[in-house]
C-alpha cells in the first residue's frame, strides 16, 4: 500500500516517468478484464487507453480503502461493461450446465498429447462463455484475485461471484468431457 | 453414495466441494489449468509512454499550475525583452556589466521553460 501512495503521489504531481510506471504496472490486469469482456483486440486497445485516462482523471479522488490494483481493476471493468451496454452486448448469457456428464477417470488422460488436445477444448470452451463468467475466471484463476477483491471490482455479491464461476468450471468440464466420450 | 454418479461428479452449487475438485479431478485439473493461462497483452511498445503524454496534457489545471504558468511567461517574456535591447544593433549595445545580465536572464528563461515542460509532460 505504501507504494501505491508513493505511485499516485508521483502521478498526481505529473513526475516524468509516473504515469508510464502506472500503466505499465497495470496494463496486463487492464487488457485481460476488457478482453475477457469484449472478445475484440482493436476494442480492447481503445478502451485501454479510455480506462488509463479514465484512472488518471479519477487519481485525486482514490482514497486507498482498496489497492491500486483491484481499484484500477474496477475502472477497466467499468469502461468494458459500458462499451457492452452501448453495443447492446449481453454480459450474461446463460450456459447450459444444467447436466452433469460422466465420464471414466481413467489414466490415459495423463497422456501429454491427450492432455494438450483437452486443453485446445477447454480453451475453445472458455471462449464460448458469456463475456461475464470469462472475466470471473480469468481474475480468480490468473489473477489470483480473492474474492472480496473481485466483488469490489465487479460490484456483485461474493456468493454471486462464486455462483459464476461455479456454473463456468462445470460448464468447461463438462463440454470437456463431452468430447472425450467415446464416439458409437 | 448414489451408485450411478461417478465418485468426482459435483453437485451443483456446492462451491467447496468445487474448489476441491479443482484439484483433486483430472478434468477439473485441465480445466484450472487452461484458468491459468491467460492472453497476452496486445499493445503497443509505446503504449505506456503515449498515454503518459496524453494524460498529462489532459490534466486539469491546479491554482499552482496557474501560477507556474505565470512565472514562465514572465520569465520569458523578460528573455525576449533582454535579448531585443541587448543584441538588436538598431538600439543601444550593453556595456559589459549588462552583457552578464543578458546571460543570466536568458539562462533563468530557457531553464524556467524547461522545467515547466518536463513536469508537463510535454515534449521539448
Amino acid at each position: 500500500m505504501g507504494e501505491d501512495r508513493w505511485l499516485v503521489r508521483e502521478v498526481l504531481e505529473g513526475r516524468k516517468g509516473a504515469m508510464e510506471r502506472f500503466v505499465r504496472e497495470y496494463q496486463d490486469v487492464c487488457w485481460r478484464v476488457i478482453y475477457r469482456l469484449t472478445g475484440d483486440r482493436e476494442d480492447t486497445r481503445e478502451l485501454c487507453q479510455d480506462a488509463f485516462l479514465r484512472a488518471h482523471k479519477a487519481m485525486p479522488t482514490f482514497r486507498f480503502d482498496a489497492s491500486l490494483k483491484t481499484w484500477m481493476t474496477r475502472i477497466a471493468w467499468s469502461v468494458a461493461i459500458r462499451h457492452l451496454e452501448k453495443r447492446r452486448i449481453p454480459i450474461d448469457g446463460s450456459a447450459d450446465v444444467e447436466s452433469v456428464a460422466e465420464y471414466a477417470d481413467g489414466d490415459d488422460i495423463a497422456s501429454t498429447l491427450v492432455r494438450e488436445e483437452m486443453r485446445g477444448k477447454v480453451r475453445e470452451a472458455l471462449d464460448t462463455l458469456p463475456p461475464l463468467q470469462r472475466t470471473l475466471l480469468t481474475l480468480y484463476h490468473f489473477d489470483e484475485m480473492p474474492l472480496a477483491d473481485i466483488a469490489k471490482v465487479t460490484s456483485l455479491p461474493v456468493g454471486t461471484i462464486k455462483s459464476y464461476l461455479f456454473r463456468g468450471r462445470l460448464a468447461l468440464r463438462e463440454r470437456l468431457l463431452r468430447h472425450m466420450e467415446p464416439t458409437p | 453414495m448414489n451408485p450411478t454418479m461417478h465418485p468426482m461428479d459435483v453437485p451443483p452449487f456446492d462451491w467447496e466441494r468445487q474448489e476441491a475438485a479443482m484439484t483433486s479431478d483430472a478434468a477439473y485439473r485441465v480445466v484450472a489449468d487452461v484458468l491459468g493461462e491467460a492472453p497476452d497483452a496486445d499493445l503497443p511498445p509505446d503504449f505506456a509512454r503515449t498515454l503518459e503524454r496524453r494524460a498529462y496534457a489532459q490534466r486539469p489545471e491546479t491554482r499552482a499550475d496557474r501560477l507556474e504558468g505565470a512565472l514562465v511567461g514572465a520569465a520569458v517574456a523578460l528573455l525576449a525583452i533582454v535579448a531585443i535591447i541587448g543584441f538588436t544593433p538598431f538600439h543601444w549595445a550593453p556595456p559589459a556589466g549588462a552583457a552578464w545580465l543578458v546571460v543570466v536572464v536568458a539562462a533563468a528563461g530557457v531553464s524556467a521553460l524547461g522545467w515547466h515542460m518536463q513536469r508537463r509532460g510535454l515534449p521539448w
